[in-house]
């Protein structure tokens, strides 16, 4: 009974981390009306052969398989040939939301946040990281209070992955005038996004080489050594302590919504805190999480409020002299 | 799974766009567990949502569509591993979750979560549909034979072997 136990609880605390894309709804549909096309473009072809030429028909049947919509599963890439950078064929890009982490700033000093973007990419596990270190350099993130120091004008010239490490050329990128603590993080911001892509789509990674015009550098903006295969710093040091996950910035939700809250805090317990259109505090509650610091855990909460716009912090009390601490707030609207 | 709301006659845009509300996120969870890949997943679920459409005037109820989503998903995910060579995959993949403690969804569960998860993923496909039917959707056997194509002496089989290998990797947690 108890290995049941075990494995019933393994199940659902693995599936609890699977969120999938916020709009697959529509992607569904696109594929639908596409395999309508596909459908009829048959009947056509069919209608307008002979009933001996048998070898026309399979002639028409093979010209709508090869464009078809893009395949269950395409067939794997052989590893390392993975990458991105060259014009590809007949790829049919595929959606997804991906991690991209920002800079943001806890406890006095930069630390890492973690939105959700989606991006449509092709050419699989490089593809997909190459989308999402794109997106990242955008430098776009949905909540205001985070922010990204990479050059405007940076650009991803290639991704490969090669022996578990993926290998990102950026072009743009060989001067930036950023202190030593942004261009620490700035450097950890590309490996956590670069990393967490593959460990999301299932295919962890060891780290990065960072290339600069397609070339190794010894230094990036002569802060950050970045001659070796670059590795996740110490996820204590560099993520925010706490992270407000779901909604995101900007969100307009139901009257009963969902909130998602992640963090690495004493003795597990973070705190929501809602806030209604005059910063008046209207609800605010412990959350035990998952697990407790040094390790991340997280938790869901269900949240009814009337229709109007609020402000979500989530955050912990320091256990030293109960100052809110770690703060992550976003802006929401209830319809 | 929840049960799905009866509604009359179901039009085959609306089983999709109904059973996508109750049923996506479960489904993208369970092809997760048994692929270890939520883009693969996402992949086979749309699939299974996609031929959904196609055979709709075929199933008409919302529960007999979400009994096909499940099937499809189960199938899907077997022969997706299948053709991407699961054994080596898997090794692959488990050798190198271990070696990161910050893999961002297995390595963050507790040590022992994380042995069993890395063990189910060693197991044949067949054990592994068994357990995640059983233990994860809450199946009884007599459901989880209806979704594999299987006798339930065979669900039943699956299992008791599955569940002992995982002993194993409970009661001695990789060093």
């Amino acid at each position: 009974m108890i290995a049941e136990e075990i494995v019933r609880q393994a199940f659902e605390a693995q599936a609890a981390r699977v969120e999938p894309s916020p709009d697959a709804l529509s992607t569904i549909r696109q594929r639908i009306q596409h395999s309508h096309r596909l459908k009829r473009r048959v009947a056509v072809g069919l209608a307008s052969v002979s009933s001996a030429a048998v070898v026309s028909v399979a002639a028409v049947l093979a010209g709508v398989a090869s464009c078809s919509p893009a395949p269950t599963t395409p067939p794997p890439p052989p590893p390392g040939a993975s990458t991105t950078g060259q014009p590809t064929q007949t790829a049919v890009p595929s959606v997804a939301r991906v991690p991209v982490y920002y800079l943001g700033t806890a406890r006095n000093r930069l630390a890492l946040y973690r939105e959700y973007h989606e991006v449509s990419f092709v050419n699989g596990l490089a593809g997909r990281v190459d989308a999402a270190v794109t997106e990242m350099l955008r430098g776009e993130p949905v909540d205001p209070d985070y922010s990204s120091a990479w050059p405007s004008g940076a650009t991803v010239r290639g991704v490969r992955i090669e022996g578990g490490v993926a290998v990102v050329d950026l072009g743009g990128i060989a001067s930036n005038s950023v202190g030593a603590e942004t261009a620490g993080m700035t450097v950890e911001q590309l490996v956590w996004t670069v990393t967490a892509v593959a460990a999301d789509a299932g295919s962890p990674l060891d780290g990065v080489r960072l290339l600069v015009d397609g070339s190794t550098r010894t230094d990036l903006w002569g802060h950050v050594p970045i001659g070796d295969t670059l590795r996740r710093g110490n996820a204590l040091d560099t993520q925010a302590p706490v992270w407000l996950i779901e909604p995101q910035q900007g969100d307009t939700v139901e009257p009963t919504f969902r909130v998602h809250i992640d963090g690495a805090v004493f003795e597990a317990t973070a705190v929501l805190r809602v806030r209604d259109a005059n910063g008046t505090i209207v609800d605010e509650r412990s959350v035990m999480l998952s697990m407790g610091a040094p390790a991340r855990g997280d938790a869901f909460v269900e949240l009814t409020l009337p229709p109007g716009r609020y402000t979500l912090e989530a955050f912990y009390y320091s256990a030293a002299d109960s100052s809110v601490q770690g703060i992550d707030d976003h802006e929401i609207t209830v319809s | 799974m929840e049960p799905t709301a009866r509604t009359p006659a179901w039009s085959a845009d609306e089983a999709v766009t109904g059973l996508y509300t109750t049923q996506y996120r479960a489904l993208v969870r369970l092809g997760t567990l048994l692929t270890h890949d939520v883009g693969l997943a996402e992949e086979i679920v749309q699939d299974s949502f996609v031929a959904l459409h196609q055979h709709w005037r075929r199933l008409r109820d919302p529960d007999a569509g979400a009994a096909y989503l499940r099937r499809s998903v189960v199938n899907g995910s077997r022969s997706a591993l299948r053709r991407r060579g699961v054994a080596e995959r898997f090794l692959s993949r488990t050798s190198r979750a271990e070696q990161a403690p910050s893999a961002e969804s297995l390595a963050l569960l507790a040590g022992t979560y994380a042995d069993v998860l890395a063990r189910v993923r060693t197991l044949p496909a067949r054990q592994r549909e068994a357990l995640v039917l059983r233990y994860y959707l809450d199946l009884s056997e007599a459901q989880t034979a209806e979704v594999m194509g299987v006798s339930t002496g065979a669900v039943k089989s699956h299992t008791a072997r599955a569940l002992t290998a995982l002993r194993r990797a409970i009661e001695e947690p990789a060093s």
